[in-house]
């Protein structure tokens, strides 16, 4: 290797080959998320959808959406779904809501993720509002109630007449507060 | 491992090697670095192996008996990331750097300095890896497949990721040598299809370690982000997935576990051979067969993650993906038999260890296709059923192989014979100690029990029990391992150029042992 | 002498004699689901071990005949083309045989689909016990939930201080109760980082990923009891957090569900009455063993860098409220669990008072005990 071995050309493709798949595990994440949204792996749903945006075929049919809640980590919060069980029309938006209670007297912020099982259905269930979709935050002692709109679109499969719309809620963070008293 | 006979035929501008420490620290010399390689493999090995002894030792009884279970899980860990990054690794590198020259008839590496890194590297990786134990928080626990969010918040988890980064790009440094050696250095007349079998065993190999180390480098450091820089990668919480990470792993992880064998595959087809005399059978095929065993290995990763939650399409694809590839392994199989079929059959301790090899690969891959079938995976996924299969074709797999290229070899690299009874008396204690061992853990893991558990209930007792006995009987007979290798280093019969009746190559043709300098003329390959 | 050599060769051979030797094959479990597994596993098993003794049989028999004293001239044929394209046909063809039912069986695990009379259990894996969530039974205006953690005490699996029981690692204070011959979909998710969920018996088995459900379906044919276990290394206390199935006929079902909202009522009574510290203390131990000993070892002393020391802590001897703070709110940013779903007011009470008071802190602190009316005060001032 007289000319040293950047001048061989196998090491030179070699090389750029190593750095390829390097960006190429990087490069992993967004073609997992693509690839979840076009299969529904994990049941990962995105963002708010556009009511408007839909075909004027519809085949209506009946789906019954039971809602699901986790607190990730034992965090001091009481979540609940306002109510377990909702049997909707594929194509019609129907409101729902989940109740978060702070049982501290810390100032809380919180993120909510949402999961849909079965994944096939992940990609049918259109929320147009959600409050998975930014940070909340709850007051000390504080008790707010979380409105869903979503709707589910007729091309669910059909095999599919049951699907589950699970929640869970971590903690981001944990803010001390001055003491004050508190009026109920 | 000394090489100092000078051939007086060559004209002199190059000495023998130095003498002293700085001769290893600085050597450029193919042999010699293969030498290091062996000997770090060889104690990474005992110290997985005393690892093991700990983990089995407590697995004895059902109970804790000796340590808590934090302890236990160190102990898991590092055995993992020991054997597999310490020791067969390493083992096969250093293989591939004592005989890969001589086997093209070529005089040495093509990048012989940064050979010399690619080792050296090693030592400063382990020595990050195992500062941890002398850390609060201690040795990593996580298992050697570190899934998030475990591994995330686990103490000292940057120490181990550093320490990766070091062991792969030791690893692919040494992969980029390899294939710009092959591809460039090959001796006149020696067209790729003429190539021994143990070199295109790790031209394949290489491709491999170059595709997925990058990416298992790509998964530890998306885990150090968000271990320390507040990704989420990972993490439900802002996005991520834990899922993401098994994807990545496994996308390297697969392929590493073929990594772990082709070498091996190589070098049973030289022993089977010879040792058979008699041309292996299906030359090509066997090329193909490893070609086709690395493609196949980058499609079927998520047989690792039957049960994360995968929609039954990916599931159904993983599932037939990997039963395909029962069939080139079969092939291989096949093709050794046919090898041995008709032969001039003699069993020295080489063959012993190949023939075993063969035969108790072969029962891990049968473990293997079970794992295959989805629905029953559900079954074995993360029970000892797949401990009893990895240990299969590791240890009476990949470990025997490298047991079975150190007694064939070390008469060409230190020109004495080692000691065909203690060799033989070496490989029945290792037959018989590795069946013990691992043979009952299938019945463990059908029963129920799981992997990576420090105690387990009074059913799983006696077969335990029975598996610890093995292993201690296994892990001792190392010893005479050991003994047999050092003292045929120093003294044995003398060993002649060709050394064995009916082998075949060009390292047959130099001396034994093999001079400093090897090859400085190409020979001429007909 | 020799009588020391019988019995060294006698004793270990009782000890093989009397054993569970027997153990060595998958259940064939209490679902179809499972005996279609069950029907796989053995249909493989037997492909394989039929390919191994043809295999190796030609393997050994050639190793004998060809032995070199035997025959001293070699074959030298390197190709056989028919023989090479039957052993790559018939392997081919074997595997597609076996890859149609493994397929079949596969779709019908994936049919999530409800039936008729179906329930839903929400299963969370935590660091180390699993939570159970009846979505369709209400307790009171909130679904059935509880807990179900370890019996096995710390006495039998340390050091081997106390011989175990029949169940050592199997036992559970709150089985899952399912009505037989219904359809229960388990929805599984986790607290903290990854666990799985494992019944061999039912032939399921779904890793409970945190911020994801996953769904397994099982009905289960023979009333009984059924037990699994974590199979996702899940941290120190993986091993220690076994799974209890009870299947029981529809009418012992209802009774069950009937004693938890009687149960839940108890407990409303049992917090309002007083305590005496003696009472407290009899719960609050049993309690601490269960729940807290696991980290915080049973003599209180904890492990240095991990898990703090109880005993001796100025928090559990002098700060009531602090306390009860950490235990109702855990500690952000380590192991520390919020334990306010886990353990009811009485609990909760108990163990507190339990903690302020043995191990000498008593005497060191101010030994004080705290009431599940502390508790009931506690919380509602977070209202």
């Amino acid at each position: 290797m007289s000319n040293g071995p950047l001048k061989n050309k196998v090491f030179v493709s070699l090389l750029g080959a190593v750095t390829f798949m390097f960006f190429f595990s990087f490069m992993l994440v967004p073609l997992y998320n693509v690839f979840c949204e076009v299969t529904g792996l994990n049941g990962k749903i995105y963002g708010p959808s556009d009511f408007f945006k839909k075909n004027n075929e519809t085949y209506e049919r009946q789906v019954n959406i039971r809602f699901l809640s986790t607190v990730n980590g034992s965090a001091p919060v009481t979540f609940y779904p306002s109510e377990t069980n909702l049997e909707v029309m594929t194509d019609k938006v129907s409101r729902t809501s989940y109740i978060a209670t702070n049982n501290t007297n810390k100032k809380l912020t919180l993120s909510i993720v949402p999961s849909v099982s079965p994944g096939l259905a992940a990609e049918n269930v259109k929320k147009i509002q959600c409050f998975c979709f930014s940070e909340q935050t709850l007051e000390p002692y504080e008790t707010q109630e979380w409105p869903v709109r979503f709707y589910v679109d007729s091309e669910l499969s059909e095999n599919v007449n049951n699907v589950y719309l699970s929640y869970t809620l971590f903690e981001k963070e944990r803010e001390e507060m001055l003491a004050v008293n508190h009026e109920h | 491992m000394s090489a100092v006979v000078e051939n007086h035929d060559h004209h002199d501008d190059h000495h023998g090697p130095k003498k002293g420490l700085m001769r290893w620290l600085k050597t450029t010399n193919h042999k010699d670095i293969g030498t290091l390689y062996l000997w770090f493999a060889f104690a990474a090995f005992l110290l997985g192996g005393a690892f093991a002894m700990g983990i089995r030792a407590e697995l004895f009884e059902p109970g804790l008996q000796l340590m808590d279970p934090i302890r236990y899980n160190q102990l898991v860990t590092m055995h993992g990331l020991i054997m597999i990054f310490g020791g067969v690794m390493p083992a096969f590198v250093g293989l591939a750097n004592w005989l890969i020259p001589l086997q093209i008839g070529a005089p040495d590496m093509a990048m012989p300095r940064m050979n010399n890194l690619s080792f050296w590297l090693l030592p400063v990786a382990f020595g990050i890896l195992l500062s941890t134990a002398f850390m609060e928080g201690g040795l990593p626990g996580f298992g050697w497949t570190f899934y998030a969010p475990l591994s995330t918040n686990y103490p000292n988890v940057a120490y181990f990721v550093f320490a990766i980064h070091i062991m792969g790009a030791s690893s692919i440094m040494g992969s980029i040598n390899v294939i710009v050696t092959i591809m460039n250095m090959r001796a006149p007349g020696m067209t790729l299809m003429k190539m021994p079998l143990f070199v295109w065993s790790w031209l394949i190999t290489a491709y491999l370690l170059i595709a997925v180390m990058p990416v298992l480098a790509g998964a530890v450091t998306m885990l150090l982000m968000d271990a320390y820089f507040g990704t989420s990668f990972f993490d439900a919480a802002g996005g991520g997935d834990p899922v993401l990470f098994q994807h990545v792993f496994w996308f390297f992880g697969h392929p590493e576990v073929y990594i772990m064998i082709l070498p091996a595959f190589g070098i049973t087809s030289h022993i089977i051979s010879t040792f058979s005399r008699k041309p292996l059978f299906g030359h090509s095929s066997m090329v193909y067969a490893m070609v086709s065993i690395a493609v196949l290995s980058f499609v079927v990763w998520a047989h690792h993650m039957f049960t994360v939650g995968m929609p039954l399409v990916a599931e159904l694809f993983f599932m037939w993906a990997t039963m395909l590839i029962a069939i080139p392994t079969g092939v291989k199989v096949f093709n050794w038999c046919a090898t041995i079929f008709k032969g001039s059959i003699t069993y020295e301790t080489p063959m012993l260890f190949a023939i075993a090899f063969v035969v108790l690969f072969t029962i891990g891959g049968f473990s293997g296709l079970m794992l295959a079938i989805t629905p029953a995976d559900f079954q074995y996924h993360d029970t000892y059923f797949v401990v009893a299969h990895f240990h299969y074709v590791l240890v009476p797999g990949s470990v025997f192989s490298i047991m079975a290229a150190v007694y064939y070899w070390l008469p060409k690299w230190t020109g004495n014979m080692y000691d065909e009874k203690m060799g033989r008396l070496h490989f029945w204690l290792s037959f018989i100690g590795v069946n013990i061992t691992f043979f009952p853990q299938h019945f463990v893991g059908l029963a129920g029990m799981p992997r990576r558990y420090a105690d387990y209930a009074l059913q799983f007792a006696e077969w335990n029990a029975v598996s610890s006995v093995g292993a201690f009987l296994f892990g001792l007979s190392q010893l005479l391992f050991l003994y047999i290798v050092v003292k045929t280093v120093f003294a044995g019969k003398k060993a002649t150029p060709q050394v064995w009746d009916g082998a075949d190559g060009l390292e047959w043709t130099v001396d034994s042992p093999a001079p400093y300098h090897t090859f400085d003329v190409p020979p001429k390959v007909k | 002498m020799k009588n020391k050599l019988w019995a060294l060769i006698l004793y270990p051979l009782s000890f093989f004699m009397s054993a569970d030797w027997l153990d060595v094959n998958m259940p064939v479990g209490v679902t179809d689901i499972s005996r279609e597994v069950f029907g796989l596993h053995m249909a493989i098993f037997f492909v394989v071990v039929a390919i191994g003794v043809v295999v190796f049989g030609v393997l050994f028999w050639s190793m004998w005949k060809y032995r070199r004293s035997n025959n001293k001239k070699p074959a030298t044929f390197t190709e056989n083309h028919t023989v090479e394209i039957l052993w790559t046909i018939i392997p081919t063809l074997i595997l597609i045989a076996m890859a149609v039912p493994a397929s079949i069986t596969l779709k019908k695990i994936y049919d999530h689909e409800a039936e008729e009379g179906g329930i839903d259990i929400q299963v969370v894996g935590w660091q180390w016990k699993w939570q159970y969530k009846y979505l369709d039974e209400q307790v009171g205006n909130k679904p059935l939930s509880f807990f179900s953690n370890l019996t096995t005490p710390p006495d039998q699996y340390e050091f081997n201080r106390v011989e175990k029981n029949e169940n050592y690692l199997l036992e559970v204070d709150e089985p899952v109760v399912i009505p037989v011959d219904t359809p229960v979909r388990f929805l599984i998710t986790s607290n903290d980082v990854i666990h799985s969920w494992y019944m061999s018996d039912f032939a399921v088995k779904q890793d409970a990923i945190p911020g994801f459900i996953n769904v397994a379906k099982t009905k289960v044919n023979v009333p009984g009891i059924y037990r699994g276990n974590c199979t996702e290394l899940c941290g120190e206390r993986h091993a220690y957090m076994p799974i209890v199935v009870k299947a029981v006929t529809q009418d012992e079902y209802q009774e069950w569900l009937q004693s938890k909202r009687d149960l839940a009522e108890q407990i409303a009574y049992l917090t309002e009455k007083e305590w005496t510290s003696d009472e407290l203390l009899a719960t609050g131990e049993e309690i601490y063993e269960t729940r807290c000993a696991a980290c915080h070892q049973t003599n209180g002393a904890g492990i240095a860098g991990f898990y703090p020391a109880l005993a001796g802590s100025d928090v559990v001897m002098n700060d009531k409220a602090k306390q009860i703070e950490i235990l109702m709110e855990g500690i952000r940013g380590s192991q520390m669990q919020s334990f306010a779903e886990q353990l009811n007011e009485v609990e909760m009470a108990s163990v507190i008072t339990f903690t302020r008071l043995a191990w000498g802190n008593e005497r060191s602190g101010d030994g004080e005990i705290v009431i599940p009316k502390d508790i009931v005060e506690y919380k509602e001032t977070n209202l």
